[in-house]
């Protein structure tokens, strides 16, 4: 599933002419802030 | 829970070396690989084939009118004589259009071609914007109908083809376009040509639709619609230099 997320983010990059490797850290810096909300707040 | 995260960090990671390696233009190879191989193609595939003739006599019609606007002007005497559309020494490189999306159009050259950023993109003489992204292999065009994009035009009167007005372009997306900051007591009406001073020379842009102004405005605003329809544009121009 995260290697899903990761090979999302460089396809997008590529597809849209971004720096490679930018919408990957961007997916991954929100389901890092997800897990921290779903662990505090036990959704 | 913990190998999940370890999962996220490593991802992270792995994304952040490859940000900084594209950065610095490790990955340019790779790039240039994938862009040649998988982006050209699934884009090429996906574009719509249909080629518009309504477009190529609408840009000329557009070009005609700018160029009558020069030759009473009386600027390029060497322009009249030609009777060329464009500066004879403007250098152009043909690219293909292999997709385009949200007043943004995709090609087919990069960084291996010579593209650049800020170069300004022509179709039959009307100026679409200019280039935003340059990657090894495609570029991205911002055309002046993008919600970011901004351009000092001057307005010809539909008649006279004199300059009547001058103002602040900006993209509304979806093909629209608005000039605004244009004096209240300049005459600008439905029809008027706007054309955009690219490398000293006027290039075609649009005709106003319509215009705005409420007694005591100091502005007026109006809008442009683009009369080029980009989504079934095949090769366009960039303008690369002058020789």
């Amino acid at each position: 599933m995260l290697f899903g997320f990761f090979l999302l983010g460089l396809l997008y990059d590529l597809f849209k002419v971004n720096p490679l490797g930018l919408s990957s850290i961007k997916i991954f810096l929100v389901i890092y802030f997800l897990n921290i909300l779903a662990k505090n707040f036990k959704f | 829970m913990r190998n999940r995260k370890s999962k996220i960090y490593f991802f992270l990671l792995l994304s952040l070396v490859i940000f900084l390696a594209d950065y610095l233009g490790f990955l340019k190879s790779v790039k240039g690989f994938f862009e040649k191989k998988m982006v050209i193609p699934v884009r090429e595939f996906f574009k719509p084939q249909l080629v518009d003739e309504c477009q190529k006599f609408e840009a000329e019609r557009l070009n005609l009118k700018t160029q009558l606007a020069g030759l009473k002007e009386e600027v390029v005497s060497s322009r009249k004589l030609l009777g060329a559309p464009l500066p004879a020494n403007w250098q152009f490189l043909p690219v293909k259009v292999i997709g385009d999306s949200d007043d943004e159009i995709i090609v087919g050259g990069g960084d291996r071609e010579g593209i650049k950023l800020g170069m300004a993109a022509v179709y039959e003489g009307v100026f679409l914007g200019k280039v935003e992204k340059v990657s090894q292999e495609i570029s991205k065009i911002k055309l002046l109908s993008n919600a970011d994009s901004k351009q000092v035009v001057k307005i010809l009167g539909k008649n006279s083809l004199n300059l009547v007005a001058k103002g602040l372009l900006f993209g509304r997306g979806k093909g629209e376009m608005e000039i605004k900051e244009i004096l209240a007591e300049e005459e600008v009406e439905e029809g008027d040509l706007v054309v955009a001073t690219v490398e000293g020379f006027d290039l075609p842009v649009g005709e106003i639709t319509g215009v705005n102004y409420q007694k005591g405005d100091v502005f007026k605003t109006a809008g442009v619609r683009q009369k080029i329809k980009t989504r079934y544009l095949q090769t366009i121009f960039l303008l690369t230099g002058k020789i």
